[in-house]
């Protein structure tokens, strides 16, 4: 292997494919930062540019975009409270709150600094562990992908600490809205009210965009007697160095936190959206300042940052093992390695050894060249957005949110859906419901009732269908881990009062 | 208090409203809403039940400060949104981005200071119309003007 | 007067000649728009991506490929209604999804009779599939598997779709009882496969083509064999009357100008003899097809009376 490795960097490092690496991670970077242009997209519309070159360039410059494009989502999560792509969600939950209290730019610099550690993680297991991790991903049937659901709900309660209720009654209204459209199983028609373009359902981004960014927005509006809405960051001087070793301090959580995005990346149907937000879960547990959380700190932004770039490599690894995609963007490079004959599979690694080791060693140079593009546009977006009055930055935003919603399905409807979406978002935060459940809810729905319906089908063949959640070890896992997730908050507050009757 | 207690109402009848929806569904189509919306009638009594026990906690209020202007802002991107497919994305763009600009902004703006606007947001859409439609062919919303 | 009768002549001559370079005649002049209603990667997506450049080639113009999905393509295609109809947006579309679309739910946005097909291009036959290692070898093993395990899990894609619609049908024609457990995609369907989460699936010759060493196809529904799998015999050689599939096509909206429609089909069809389209297909285990429109039009009467009595009988029928 080592050769194959040595032979991969002579094919990279030429000035040609270092060019088109850079130029990939800006293309990415930027439709990151766009709300609306999710990293599926931009790969899938750079997919003809590509035909013209041979299938290892068309690769690598895709495989750029798509890491920095995961990257480039925190940039619009810290500025202005939207997820620039679904996996950064999180990143709002930490990001927006130290950018209104002028630590925007080391915001950033953190989001760059975890989500390239993250990304080496990943392409690391890619490389070294690729087949026995793949054969875990299909070990996942419909019950523990319920399962797993269940447990991503049970996040909630660490995210909506102060009211655990309105945090799950939140959760459960983005389970009901994922509900609207052609149902997974059996294929009704539900919810629609006879609108035939609801029949995709509500678009995940749409929702994105209208839970996070109108609300802000629209109290961007109401704060129109200050003319900046974040505050402004002084330069200051050696900021660069002292982030990193800041960053570089918390290795436990950059490690614990890429490990979970590289496994949330091997298996298929759950990608960087739901990871980033159970490594901020995991992030949170384990802290000693859970309360923190929320408020501006930055294990939050590392969690989820280097868990989301972690799933780049991670979903890599059934694709080129198996031939199935372990992250959306993944189906677009099966279909490009289609297309120009490279089939999926074993066969990838014996015959066509050469082109994948190129891809993937490319995935480790471009993820190491993310440092200095990402530093110098972050820091770069944040001194101009921070400038932009807000007479022009809120029109500018709502601009952004037509464009963005409207280019994902082609639709007008999708965009007056976002709007309305918007509203109900900003009407829910004034009466402190954090959109971050709701979400979740929305990510979750499909995943877990389409596992909880095929379960069922596959409970046909035994005496009582019920048992089918209860007679697989996987399934043991996830409940139990579910069960932790659930009670900890509950748990830990218990102890703290208990220390506190010590004390006394 | 009451903004919770009002929602928790909301929640309940939609609630009613969606299981009405339910009906004529195949078992596999309906388990699952159903099972939710359970699931919401308990929270919701729960949060009723919460405003009862607990007294005026320091909530924010309900109603922001400068309500005419997000009511107005809300209503003018609806009305941009609708004309997107009629005037075009160039047209519509400009002309609302520059309402709600001059909406926003403090005091009465006078001639130059409109055409300033209009201009910076002619700027802004041109790009990136440019940008996305004809260099990465991305579709935008297109009407009987551009 | 012989100069009058002259005139007169030129005149129509030149009007004729006039006629001729009329807008149609000029067709295509801008980018073609190629709409899919699936989702990037899928299938369509990919037969798209393997025509578009060679459709570019044949009529001069860029082709653009677009997304609009949702709904199992019902989304695009009822957009596709209320499109313009001027020619310079074509849409992929699926039999038997148009079909079975309509037929089951209360509004999908669009009628079967009123898409315009105008060529069909491919066809690919149902499958039926076991693991590789598994101890099934043959259509009669998993037919009396099936019989000893009633409510046998059969996986497939998208459900109403050729791939459970296929499922009932096969349970019917063998006295079995088989439970259909749909997925998002075919895609999605082999992980399950594999995992041993489902005994075996209903799906398309596709992924036989594409995951040979790991599933074991054991019969094609098809009337002969699939060039991709050539040691796969037919449900008919064995026995079992069972033809069906999904075909993949091209539509435009309704009140596209005739002429403009023959162009577009003739580009179709000269794509779809072009040797490297070819290859690329049937490598992926496509079956190569020619229905023109009138035939398109043929094609869609007899699935539809198929689709049609199959549903009655197992009580899906909305309309």
């Amino acid at each position: 292997m080592i050769e194959a490795v040595i032979k991969a960097f002579g094919h990279i490092l030429t000035l040609k494919v270092l060019l088109m690496i850079i130029a990939g991670l800006f293309g990415g970077l930027i439709s990151g930062a766009l709300p609306g242009l999710t990293a599926t997209m931009a790969v899938a519309l750079l997919v003809p540019f590509t035909f013209s070159m041979d299938p290892t360039e068309g690769l690598i410059v895709l495989g750029a975009i798509y890491m920095a494009c995961i990257y480039g989502g925190a940039f619009s999560a810290i500025l202005v409270n939207t997820p620039g792509t679904p996996s950064s969600i999180g990143t709002t939950f930490d990001g927006y709150p130290m950018a209104k209290k002028g630590e925007g730019e080391r915001a950033i610099l953190v989001a760059t600094y975890a989500s390239v550690y993250g990304g080496i993680v990943g392409v690391i297991f890619l490389l070294f562990l690729s087949p026995p991790l793949a054969n875990v991903a299909l070990r996942f049937g419909p019950p523990e992908y319920f399962w797993m659901a269940v447990f991503g709900i049970t996040i909630i309660s660490s995210l909506a600490s102060k009211n655990i209720l309105k945090g799950f009654l939140g959760g459960a209204i983005g389970l009901l809205i994922s509900t609207i459209g052609i149902a997974p199983i059996g294929g009704d028609v539900r919810f629609t009210a006879g609108f035939p373009q609801l029949q995709g359902g509500i678009e995940l981004i749409v929702a994105l965009i209208g839970f996070f960014c109108i609300p802000e927005v629209l109290t961007m509006i109401t704060e129109r007697d200050k003319t900046f809405h974040i505050a402004e960051t002084k330069h200051e001087k050696g900021i660069l160095v002292r982030t990193f070793v800041e960053v570089m301090k918390r290795q436990g959580n950059l490690l614990r936190s890429s490990i979970i995005g590289t496994i949330v990346g091997i298996l298929p149907g759950a990608g960087g959206s739901v990871a980033n937000l159970v490594a901020y879960n995991e992030a949170v547990r384990v802290s000693k300042t859970p309360e923190k959380f929320g408020t501006g700190v930055i294990d939050g932004i590392i969690a989820t940052e280097s868990s989301n770039n972690a799933v780049v490599g991670g979903g890599i690894i059934p694709l080129v093992t198996l031939g199935i995609p372990g992250a959306p963007p993944d189906a677009i490079l099966y279909g490009v390695l289609l297309i120009h004959g490279l089939r999926p599979g074993p066969e990838l690694f014996s015959m066509h050894s050469d082109i994948i080791f190129t891809f993937i060693m490319s995935l480790f140079v471009a993820t190491i060249f993310m440092l200095p593009v990402g530093v110098i546009s972050g820091r770069l977006l944040h001194r101009t957005v921070v400038r932009i009055p807000i007479r022009f930055l809120a029109p500018a935003i709502f601009f952004l949110t037509i464009i963005g919603s409207y280019s994902i399905r082609n639709n007008v409807t999708d965009v007056f859906i976002m709007l309305a979406l918007g509203v109900l978002g900003y009407v829910l935060k004034r009466l402190e419901f954090h959109p971050g459940p709701i979400t979740l809810g929305l990510i979750l729905g499909p995943i877990g009732e389409m596992g909880f319906v095929q379960a069922l089908l596959m409970g046909q063949m035994l005496p009582n269908k019920w048992m089918i959640f209860f007679n697989r070890p996987l399934s043991w896992v996830l409940i139990v881990l579910s069960l932790i997730s659930l009670c900890w908050p509950l748990l830990i507050r218990q102890f703290a009062k208990g220390w506190k009757i010590k004390e006394m | 208090m009451k903004a919770d207690r009002a929602a928790s109402v909301v929640f309940l009848l939609a609630s009613v409203v969606f299981w009405t929806q339910t009906y004529g569904l195949q078992y596999n189509g309906f388990i699952f809403p159903r099972a939710i919306i359970v699931l919401i009638i308990l929270l919701s009594a729960g949060l009723f039940v919460q405003t009862m026990a607990r007294k005026g906690d320091g909530q924010k209020s309900f109603l922001p400060a400068n309500i005419p202007y997000v009511l107005v802002s809300i209503a003018i991107v609806a009305l941009w949104i609708y004309f997107l497919n009629i005037l075009g994305f160039i047209v519509s763009g400009v002309l609302f981005l520059s309402i709600l600009t001059l909406i926003i902004d403090l005091g009465k703006p006078n001639l130059i200071a409109v055409l300033k606007v209009v201009a910076v947001h002619t700027a802004l859409v041109v790009a990136f119309w440019v940008t996305f439609h004809l260099i990465l062919l991305v579709p935008l919303p297109e009407g009987y003007l551009i | 007067m012989k100069s009058a009768k002259w005139i007169v002549l030129l005149t129509v001559f030149a009007l004729l000649v006039s006629f001729q370079t009329a807008a149609w005649a000029k067709f295509p002049e801008k980018p073609l728009t190629y709409v899919i209603c699936f989702n990037p990667g899928g299938e369509s997506d990919i037969t798209a991506r393997i025509q578009q450049k060679p459709l570019e080639k044949i009529i001069g113009v860029p082709v653009v490929i677009v997304y609009k999905t949702g709904g199992g393509g019902a989304v695009g295609w009822s957009e596709m209604m209320r499109a313009t109809p001027d020619g310079y947006t074509v849409y992929g579309t699926n039999l038997p999804h148009t079909i079975v679309q309509p037929m089951t739910r209360g509004n999908a946005g669009y009628e079967t009779e009123k898409v315009d097909n105008i060529y069909f291009f491919e066809f690919t036959p149902n499958i039926l599939a076991v693991k590789a290692d598994s101890p099934i070898k043959t259509v009669q093993e998993f037919v009396d598997f099936a019989k000893k395990n009633p409510g046998a899990t059969v996986g497939g894609s998208g459900e109403p779709s050729a791939n459970s619609l296929g499922t009932a049908a096969f349970a019917k024609l063998t006295g079995t009882k088989l439970t259909y457990i749909s997925f998002t995609g075919s895609g999605a369907a082999v992980p399950a496969l594999l995992g041993g989460h489902v005994v075996a699936l209903m799906t398309y010759t596709s992924m036989a083509a594409e995951y040979p060493d790991k599933i074991r196809p054991l019969a094609v529904a098809a009337e002969k064999r699939a060039k991709a799998l050539p040691d796969v015999p037919t449900f008919k050689e064995l026995g079992f009357e069972y033809v069906e599939g999904a075909f993949r096509g091209v539509a435009v909206p309704p009140g596209t100008p005739g002429d403009v429609k023959k162009i577009l089909e003739q580009a179709f069809a000269k794509v779809n003899q072009d040797p490297e389209v070819i290859k690329k297909m049937e490598d992926l285990g496509f079956i190569m097809e020619d229905y023109g429109e009138d035939a398109s039009r043929t094609l869609v009467k007899k699935w539809t009376v198929y689709y049609g009595n199959l549903l009655k009988e197992l009580g899906l029928l909305k309309k």
